[in-house]
């Protein structure tokens, strides 16, 4: 009895491994060459909409995907929870060269598949009191060590992960908002309306780590290009400022690359020798994004005015 | 001797047949103004329904809450309808518990408004959330860190609580009902039959009763406490300015009896006036609730000095420009309404004997429940729209939220919800205790006993 | 036929203004004789130009672009356009200085290589001013206490004579770039060497790897060539993973603070058994009323 249990399981591990070879099979003639006569023997005639690196929607003979789908996506999003081993992200943002070229926030709706009037990334105009000068802030998600918008998630939608970045799952989130009331950088942006392009991007597999595509009726936020990070790259912002502004590197590291010119330096260095500062740093949110002060001013023109 | 016992006897089996005449006269007698009212009431909620409908389709763009505003008019409804909720405990628990004996005509009354505004409040939060097809996932991935998630714990405990505290004390009437509505329909029989749990008014079955309602009585007071004190938190465990205040829990509280009692005496006038019930709601009670409306009017005036006159005192920048905007800004029209009209004032007048009495009283309350629904508002939306980092890059509107009006006829639907529930109510059930109310008046157990067999 | 001609001189005068518009949109940067007549008195040399090679890389390209040609991360002048180069050196050395609109004020670099940078955009479209690049070998040895690594080059053929004066930088690889270590330029000496102490307070890996990258780059007198070795001389990386697992009120669903879930849990256990009770109650209730019906 037991012994043929035991061959039974056997027989079933090999089964599943058979499955498994079969699958990297396919998945091996996906990555591999382009178009050989074989693939097309195989296509199925159905096609299916992926999204690609490069944010370009492709179809795909669903022959060739369903493997990839069934192995990489859900098992994807599930360690998508957990964050980079050995990392920690942090951003550092140098105000003294904003200059409001609005690059990085173009590209982050882009990416993102956000409306105009929906912000992960907003560039405000800031001005303390009425006899100091304006400046460009980027202002992004925080990514807090104590974020106030996770503690107040009813259901885990929006979670931290040990890399220090905070996701927010859209196949999870109820759309209570209680994350947005929270959130005291205005962080969070909601869905109020059907995302732009839902039809496009509508048998799109989700991908937690780039929010997309977005869903009606739930909550939306800076992922630190958390898809990036996977593949060893910059986020969609850092790299899309011309300015030198961002500074984007692993803390444990102690090292941030600046996403204009490639230079690398110490995190500590750059933070000590600029007068860093965390914003609003007093709420006890303890952010991982830093500011350099916004030193040169003079780009500015006077009569953007903020309200304060 | 024997010939008085027996005319004292049947003095009192004439009254008790005058009391449970007059008590069952909702339930008896169907006015037109009655299907009317229920109709008006239907068509404002299949207004409401439609409107969500449409919210459903084009999701909660059809309201005015933006990025900035994301909470709006529906938060300031649910909050508004808990408020109203607690008024059932303080009614029918603080007061018996502090041995207040004038309270026996308005206990049902008050318990039913707890019941039906709890599910009116229920009701719209769930037309608040933007996935409500995901309601479950809060039973499945619920996080106990989460005030939401107290919040739904602690507003469904509450919610069966009233309801035993709503059904325990009318068993004996549900088994006077019993034997007597014999004339009506057979699945109302059938429910009272249920109902009264086989109620034959023995000596233990009073026993047994009496130690249920007490049970509840004690646990209602610490679970009413804690829905509105919670409610709060879902605005007092945030950062924001305005929000930010070690005081929410109390101050909420307080508001939320004096609405409640507000909403009782209205409800109060209603059943008074329709079914000319001034020998049971007498212009006493009037003057009792309206003394008991100015003294949580007082206790709510005291919190909101301290809420609005402490920051007002300091001026930190934030706090500075959320105060700024309630006393002289854009929403000071409504907020000195809100103060004035709807706290102020009432309490002045009431310390006076005639404005105590049923139509004064009437119109004051009704200045108060308004007042409160505003107060509501304004806790939720100046907040909202002064966030700590300016607004900008956002279309103009955002700077500013007017409720549209899906979402006003969706909460005008949800009131109308409420007072079908309580319309309902009243035409099944006695409003006013009939058992108690023939205690009351002396007749012995015997006689109440025997006419319920 | 008239009318078809009259509408096409309208078109034709709509184009002017519009044209002419535009043109006084991107009104011509105006720069004062005596900044124009500015003499560069630095010659185009290999190592200059080598520098403002370094500076553009730094500083221009996100803007300019890799081909200076105006089509970076956003549109800017052309600096490879026959307008741009028709300046005189002045005027340029003029306009980088002091910058205006998107273009930034370079001010802060030295005069010096403010003109090599000049030198350079001048060989951008004139790459005969410089001789033709050459290979060499880039070797790496390296030596502990203090820990430093070594660059020797040579010239590529057979006879592997040093090369002195060859400008050589140093790295050490990062997440997402190389941080530089030593200065900014390390020329050889006359024996091809040029030795860089590494920092002791650098991370590496989890045990303390750190991979020294070096490389000759945007050198005018030789082609780019890079050599790469992995020394144990970081310090260890130390993570802190564990601090996200804790049980804190930020926490996922399992990660919730104990206190909270003794303090709920009993709270919601009291009430409901209590409310239990009552209902049980009820029970009792209706059989009392059956024993007395019997």
């Amino acid at each position: 009895m037991k012994e043929s249990e035991k061959d039974q399981s056997r027989r079933k591990f090999i089964r599943n491994l058979g499955a498994l070879g079969l699958g990297s099979l396919a998945f091996s003639s996906i990555i591999g060459g382009s178009c050989s006569p074989k693939k097309s023997e195989l296509a199925s005639g159905k096609t299916v909409k992926l999204l690609t690196n490069n944010n370009e929607l492709v179809e795909v003979d669903s022959a060739y995907i369903s493997t990839l789908n069934k192995n990489l996506s859900s098992n994807h999003n599930s360690e998508s929870r957990k964050g980079l081993p050995g990392k920690k992200f942090v951003l550092v943002v140098d105000l003294a060269k904003c200059q409001n070229a609005r690059k990085c926030m173009d590209k982050c709706q882009s990416v993102h598949q956000l409306r105009p009037d929906q912000h992960h990334l907003n560039v405000l105009v800031m001005k303390e009191s009425e006899n100091t000068a304006p400046y460009y802030m980027p202002k992004q998600c925080q990514h807090c060590d104590n974020p106030p918008c996770v503690k107040v998630c009813p259901v885990d939608a929006t979670f931290k992960r040990s890399d220090g970045i905070v996701l927010i799952d859209n196949e999870r989130c109820i759309g209570c908002r209680f994350c947005i009331a929270a959130c005291p950088y205005s962080a969070r942006s909601f869905n109020w309306y059907e995302p732009i392009d839902a039809e496009k991007y509508k048998d799109v597999p989700y991908d937690i780590e780039k929010n997309v595509p977005q869903k009606k009726g739930t909550v939306t936020k800076c992922t630190f290009s958390a898809d990036c990070l996977r593949e060893g790259k910059l986020p969609y912002c850092v790299s899309a400022c011309p300015n030198g502004v961002y500074y984007f590197g692993n803390i444990y590291e102690d090292s941030v690359t600046n996403g204009t010119s490639g230079e690398t330096v110490s995190f500590r260095k750059l933070v000590e020798e600029n007068g860093g500062y965390r914003l609003m740093d007093d709420l006890g949110t303890a952010p991982s994004v830093y500011y350099l002060p916004p030193k040169n001013r003079a780009a500015v023109p006077k009569e953007e005015n903020s309200h304060v | 001797m024997r010939e008085v016992y027996r005319k004292e006897e049947q003095e009192q089996r004439l009254q008790l047949e005058q009391i449970v005449t007059d008590l069952t006269l909702p339930i008896n007698k169907t006015y037109p103004s009655f299907k009317i009212w229920v109709g008006f009431l239907l068509l404002l909620i299949a207004v409401g329904v439609a409107m969500y409908v449409q919210q459903l389709i084009y999701g909660l763009s059809v309201t005015d809450m933006r990025d900035i505003a994301s909470w709006g008019l529906y938060i300031s409804d649910f909050v508004f309808l808990i408020a109203v909720s607690l008024v059932g405990s303080l009614i029918t628990a603080i007061l018996k518990l502090s041995n207040v004996k004038w309270t026996t005509p308005l206990t049902r009354i008050a318990e039913v408004i707890a019941v039906a505004a709890v599910v009116g409040a229920l009701t719209i939060i769930v037309v608040d959330m933007g996935r409500p097809d995901r309601l479950w996932h809060i039973f499945v991935y619920g996080r106990i860190q989460s005030p939401i998630v107290w919040d739904i714990i602690v507003v469904n405990t509450y919610l069966v609580i009233s309801l035993l505290l709503l059904y325990l004390p009318m068993i004996p009437d549900i088994a006077l009902l019993r034997q007597r509505m014999n004339n009506k329909p057979k699945w109302q029989q059938k429910t009272y039959q249920i109902l009264s749990m086989g109620w034959q008014g023995t000596d233990e079955q009073f026993k047994i009763l009496e130690r249920s309602i007490n049970v509840l009585i004690v646990l209602i007071v610490p679970v009413a406490l804690a829905i509105h004190t919670v409610t709060s938190w879902l605005f007092a465990t945030t950062l924001r300015p305005g929000w930010d205040s070690t005081i929410f829990g109390p101050y909420f509280v307080s508001g939320a009896f004096m609405v409640g009692a507000a909403a009782v005496i209205l409800l109060m006038f209603i059943v008074r006036i329709r079914y000319n019930y001034a020998k049971y709601i007498t212009d006493y009670h009037f003057d009792m609730m309206a003394k008991l409306l100015v003294l949580t009017s007082l206790v709510y005036l005291y919190f909101n000095i301290n809420e609005y006159l402490v920051p007002a005192y300091k001026m930190k920048t934030l706090d500075g420009e959320h105060i700024n905007g309630l006393f002289f800004g854009h929403f000071s029209s409504m907020f000195w309404f809100v103060q004035i009209a709807g706290m102020v004032i009432p309490i002045f007048l009431m310390i006076f004997k005639p404005f105590r009495k049923p139509k004064a009283v009437l119109v004051i309350s009704i200045f108060v429940i308004i007042g409160a629904f505003l107060k509501r508002f304004l806790i939720v939306t100046p907040t909202m729209l002064h966030p700590f980092l300016p607004v900008q890059n956002y279309p103009e509107s955002y700077h500013h939220y007017t409720p549209t009006i899906p979402e006003s006829l969706i909460v005008v639907g949800s009131f109308a919800g409420v007072a079908l529930v309580i319309t309902l109510f009243l035409k099944v059930f006695p409003i006013i205790p009939i058992w108690e109310t023939a205690h009351e008046k002396g007749i012995s157990n015997g006689i109440i006993k025997n006419s319920c067999k | 036929m008239q009318m078809r001609a009259s509408i096409n001189i309208l078109i034709i005068l709509v184009c002017i203004v519009f044209s002419s518009e535009i043109v006084a949109q991107t009104s011509p940067w105006l720069v004062s004789e005596s900044d124009a007549a500015k003499i560069n008195s630095f010659p185009v040399t290999p190592k200059n130009v080598a520098v403002g090679k370094n500076i553009f890389a730094q500083s221009c390209v996100s803007c300019h672009g890799s081909k200076a040609d105006g089509n970076g991360l956003m549109k800017s002048t052309s600096l490879i356009s026959a307008v741009f180069q028709k300046q005189t050196d002045g005027a340029i050395f003029y306009k980088l200085s002091i910058g205006k609109g998107q273009m930034p004020s370079f001010k802060s670099l030295k005069e010096e290589d403010r003109w090599a940078l000049v030198n350079y955009l001048r060989v951008l479209v004139n790459p005969t001013m410089v001789p033709a690049a050459v290979d060499v070998k880039l070797d790496i040895t390296t030596s502990e206490s203090p820990n430093s690594v070594t660059a020797f080059v040579t010239a590529s053929d057979s006879t592997k004579t040093p090369i002195a004066d060859i400008d050589v930088h140093f790295y050490v690889k990062r997440d997402f770039g190389m941080m530089r270590i030593g200065h900014a330029s390390n020329p050889t000496s006359a024996d091809g060497k040029v030795t860089v102490v590494v920092p002791d307070d650098i991370i590496g890996n989890s045990e303390g790897n750190l991979t020294i990258v070096t490389k000759i780059e945007n050198n005018f007198l030789y082609n780019d060539v890079e050599s790469s070795v992995t020394k144990q001389w970081g310090k260890q990386l130390a993570t802190y993973d564990e601090q996200f697992n804790q049980r804190e009120l930020w926490g996922a669903q399992d990660k919730a603070p104990i206190w909270l879930l003794l303090l709920a849990n009993a709270i919601i256990l009291g009430v409901w058994s209590a409310i239990f009770y009552v209902i049980f109650s009820l029970a009792k209730l209706k059989k009392a009323g059956k024993i007395f019906t019997k």
